[in-house]
């Protein structure tokens, strides 16, 4: 008898509690939101006018569903991406961390991996996974990939960067370390007097801090310096830090480009001093290849761009603007002796 | 008096104002040169040579600076002897002297 009516008990406690569990599943299931997936482009890159017009519209996308759609889970699809082109990749940086710090990191970012293997390492040693909450298990092991740093910063504080382009002292000459780290300083002084005095127009409304990104990468004989900010872009500037400049642009040109703004401000930075190879502003930037032979210097700032090669194979002006400025530095570097086998 | 740059202020001395970060010039005239000149009147010796990536925005507000704060340019001129690796470098804070501009 007794045990009859413990049995009883224990039916009616394992049917409560599964009744339990399938209400919390059911309430699990109804908060569930699936994630909106955006594909990568194949190519990250913003020098060609097809990868940059690819790169810009994915991130035009991924504002939209920051902005607009909070509460949906976001997945960045990078399956079909198999090249990294330094530039394009810090863009993408900047803007990711731009967008985890506009709300907050309140919307679910996460990734898929690429297929191409050289392609994950790339995004696990810069940090992209880390910012989607991906723990992927591949392991950067690419010479060209190992060597790939990032550095952010808020402040004009050198010493951020020194130990990433010192890292290099025994490939490049002291004189380049020197040169490249003030092209730096300058550009972070850029950056903070300049680049954020107004809201960005890319729709967010938001100002965010005078944030810049730096990335180096080592690749074959080459070392690349690339710096960015994410603010209102030079020839937005230009008019208004640089009245003298820009009315004696107008003069010569009534409706200048960007790309016409930003030679225009480069041309009279490296005039000004009076002194060859020190410049002032952005005439420092450029001048920090000035006495490097195969030194290139790029400037991409809006719909604009400098290139110091005389052969450039890009356009100065694009169709659409990175909304921000981007400073590409390309210098040689000695071959390591014991690399020599590689 | 001696101010070695590199060791005794910031090996990696870079913007202008003292909002811009930790080694500008605005900081570098107030705690080291401007106590330098009000000092004894004979030579300064300002050694660059351990500092990395000097350029424009840190020199300009260090030394052009020194003219807007009122020191005249001969003076300066007269005081500062500058020790660096790179002559252009002692030449470019010259004209910054020399031609104070407060439209940098």
């Amino acid at each position: 008898m007794v045990n009859r009516e413990w049995r009883k008990v224990n039916r009616d406690t394992a049917s409560k509690m599964s009744r339990q569990r399938r209400k919390n599943r059911k309430n699990v299931l109804s908060k569930y939101i699936p994630a909106l997936r955006y594909y990568a482009p194949r190519v990250v890159a913003i020098d060609h006018p097809d990868h940059r017009s690819e790169l810009l519209e994915f991130l035009t996308r991924l504002r939209y569903h920051y902005n607009n759609k909070q509460n949906i889970p976001l997945v960045i699809d990078f399956s079909n991406t198999t090249h990294f082109i330094s530039a394009g990749t810090l863009l993408l940086y900047a803007e990711l961390n731009r967008l985890i710090a506009f709300n907050n990191n309140s919307v679910k970012l996460r990734c898929t991996e690429p297929v191409n293997d050289r392609a994950s390492q790339v995004l696990k040693q810069i940090g992209i996974y880390r910012l989607c909450s991906n723990r992927s298990t591949v392991k950067p092991t690419s010479d060209d990939v190992v060597h790939w740093q990032v550095v952010q910063g808020q402040l004009v504080d050198n010493s951020l960067c020194a130990p990433t382009i010192e890292g290099f002292q025994d490939r490049i000459d002291a004189s380049m370390i020197d040169e490249l780290l003030g092209g730096l300083g300058e550009a972070m002084t850029n950056a903070i007097h300049h680049a954020y005095d107004d809201i960005r127009q890319d729709g967010l409304k938001y100002k965010g801090s005078s944030d810049w990104w730096m990335f180096s990468q080592a690749k074959d004989s080459h070392l690349s310096v690339v710096f960015c900010d994410l603010g209102i872009g030079i020839p937005t500037t230009l008019p208004l830090k640089r009245p003298g400049i820009w009315e004696k642009l107008i003069l010569r040109i009534p409706t200048p480009t960007d790309g016409d703004c930003i030679r225009e401000a480069i041309v009279e930075g490296r005039t000004r001093t009076g002194l060859h190879g020190r410049g002032y502003g952005l005439g420092n930037i450029v001048d920090v290849v000035e006495n490097i032979p195969n030194g290139v210097v790029n400037v991409y700032s809006n719909k604009g761009r400098y290139d110091s090669r005389k052969d450039s194979p890009y356009p100065i002006d694009y169709n659409d603007s990175i909304l921000g400025t981007l400073i590409m530095w390309n210098v040689p570097m000695k071959l390591l002796s014991n690399r020599s086998g590689l | 008096m001696k101010i070695n740059l590199g060791k005794q202020f910031g090996r990696y001395p870079a913007g202008r104002y003292l909002a811009d970060g930790p080694f500008n010039g605005q900081k570098f005239r107030e705690e080291f040169l401007i106590p330098a000149l009000k000092g004894p009147d004979d030579e300064i010796e300002i050694d660059l040579s351990d500092a990395r990536g000097l350029k424009s925005s840190f020199l300009e507000e260090s030394f052009g600076g020194l003219v807007r704060a009122g020191y005249e340019a001969d003076e300066l001129i007269r005081r500062f002897k500058f020790i660096s690796r790179d002559p252009s470098l002692v030449e470019e804070i010259l004209e910054y002297i020399r031609n104070q501009d407060q439209d940098f």
